[in-house]
Parts: C-alpha cells; sequence; structure tokens
C-alpha cells in the first residue's frame, strides 16, 4: 500500500517537474547522486541514485517534521525477476522493469532541472558571444 | 504373311506399351521433383519464420535491458542483433520480398543505438531514453508484422 502510494507521488512529481512546476537541487550523498526538493519548507521529496556498473539502485523518500514519512527503493537487477523470451509489449508485462523506469525517469527529470542544462548553455553561448 | 502381320503388330503395340509406360514413368519422376522441391521450399520457409521469430525475442529482450538501463548488456544484445539481421536478410531475401528494405532501416535504428550505448553516458539524458525505448518498441512491432507475414505465406503453402 505504501509501496503504491510511493509510485503515485513520483508520477506526480514526475509529471510537475516535467512541466517545470517543480525544481530540484542536488544534496552531498557519498557515493549516491541525490537530488531533493521542498514543498513548503515542511515536506522534502528526495531521490537518490547509486551505480555499480550496470546495477543501479534508486532510493524514494518523503521527509516530514518528524522525519521520514515514506520510502520505496527500486534497482535495475533483472535475474530471477525478468524470464528473457517473454513477451515484453504491454504494460503489464513486466512490473519490475516499468517500476524502475517511473523513479529513472523522475530522477532524470529531477537532474535536468538541477542541473539547469538550457540555462547552463544560454550562459555559455553569452560569454562566448561577448568575446568575440 | 499372316504370321509376319501379326509379329509387326505386336512390335508396335509393345513399343506403344513401352512409351506410354515411360511417359508415366518420367510424368512420375518429374511431380516427384517438383513434390521434393515443395517441400523443400516449405522447410525453408519454415526456417525463415523461425528465425524472424528468434529475431523478434532478441529484439524484445534489448529493449528489457534498454529500459532498465543496462546499457553494457543492451550494448552485448544490439550488437547480437547487429550480427543476425543482415545474416537473415541475405539468407531468407526470397521470402521477405519489400521487407528486405524495412530490414535496412531496423538495422540502422540498432546500429545507432549500438553506437549512443558504447559512448561514455548512455542514455543518461531522460527524452533520449523515451526516444530510444520508443524506437525499439517501433523495431520490435514492425519485426512482428515481418514475422505474421512469413507465417501467412507458409499458411498458404500450407
Amino acid at each position: 500500500m505504501m509501496s503504491d502510494k510511493a509510485e503515485e507521488l513520483a508520477a506526480q512529481l514526475l509529471e510537475k517537474t516535467e512541466n517545470g512546476k517543480l525544481r530540484w537541487h542536488s544534496e552531498p550523498g557519498g557515493e549516491s547522486e541525490t537530488y531533493k526538493t521542498e514543498l513548503e519548507d515542511e515536506l522534502s521529496f528526495w531521490i537518490k541514485r547509486k551505480t555499480d556498473g550496470d546495477d543501479k539502485v534508486i532510493l524514494f523518500s518523503l521527509t516530514g517534521p518528524k522525519g521520514t514519512v515514506l520510502s520505496k527503493s527500486v534497482d535495475n537487477i533483472l535475474s530471477g525477476v525478468v524470464r528473457f523470451g517473454d513477451p515484453v509489449v504491454g504494460k503489464s508485462a513486466f512490473p519490475k522493469v516499468n517500476q524502475f523506469r517511473l523513479f529513472s525517469n523522475l530522477f532524470h527529470a529531477a537532474r535536468k532541472t538541477a542541473i539547469g542544462k538550457d540555462q547552463t548553455i544560454e550562459k555559455a553561448q553569452l560569454l562566448l558571444e561577448r568575446l568575440g | 504373311m499372316v504370321l509376319h502381320d501379326w509379329f509387326d503388330w505386336s512390335n508396335a503395340g509393345v513399343g506403344v506399351v513401352g512409351l506410354a509406360f515411360t511417359l508415366w514413368a518420367v510424368r512420375q519422376a518429374t511431380g516427384a521433383r517438383q513434390a521434393a522441391i515443395e517441400a523443400r521450399e516449405a522447410i525453408w520457409q519454415r526456417e525463415a519464420s523461425d528465425s524472424f521469430s528468434e529475431l523478434k525475442g532478441m529484439a524484445e529482450e534489448f529493449a528489457i535491458l534498454l529500459q532498465s538501463e543496462r546499457s553494457k548488456e543492451a550494448l552485448v544484445r544490439a550488437r547480437d542483433l547487429l550480427a543476425r539481421i543482415p545474416r537473415d536478410r541475405a539468407r531468407f531475401g526470397k521470402f521477405l520480398h519489400g521487407d528486405s528494405d524495412k530490414l535496412k532501416e531496423l538495422e540502422s535504428v540498432f546500429q545507432k543505438l549500438a553506437i549512443r550505448l558504447s559512448s561514455e553516458s548512455p542514455l543518461e539524458d531522460l527524452d533520449e531514453a523515451r526516444e530510444a525505448i520508443a524506437r525499439v518498441f517501433e523495431a520490435i512491432g514492425e519485426l512482428n508484422s515481418i514475422y505474421g507475414r512469413l507465417m501467412a505465406r507458409l499458411d498458404e503453402v500450407g
């Protein structure tokens, strides 16, 4: 149930992040790449990704004034979960793969707003123009 | 005189029967040869459809690996596909008709993805990853159609 809630929240956050309504910022996270967004200074959403070669683990969490309220961890390790040769088209085919995609999409969207690629490119272009 | 005529007629009769028998044997042999050719063709066509079913399975595995961001494994699968598609296109060209060009396009799709997957940070951009996954699903659809058409032709042959 809590896990479904996490997916529901992740889907909403993804939509709002992609629509530019929500911005994330990078947080120091040791071996992980971490992004955080705050809602009215009380609630914070965190998305953290740890990478080891092809293996990736994403941790999504919601924290309130009293600590972590909800957390969900997904990974992309397929052994024992996906039987190759099964049909893949259709959402019910591989829940784990679809779940990983949702949180990974959110991670990438958060990173995009945090890094602000477009602004950096614009800034770089302006600086180059100034050089003449 | 009568005896001589009788021999002539019987010889002619034997000749006609022999000729008829030879024609019948030739016809039978031709029919058997044709049947053998048709059977061989059907086996070859069956092999073509089996091969494309396998190819479709490989593309589906590639899609799972791409969706799961398992880039190194996905690259291995992409290379497998790049080795198989031109081989099967050349091998089963006579059954593919217009699908041969489609296979060339699919080969180019997998080639571009393989190049991208072999880069330093493969598909780390959200839009690019989504586009790549969508392309692979389109490719699976195309391979499925080719497989379906091969099966339909096989059904027609019987």
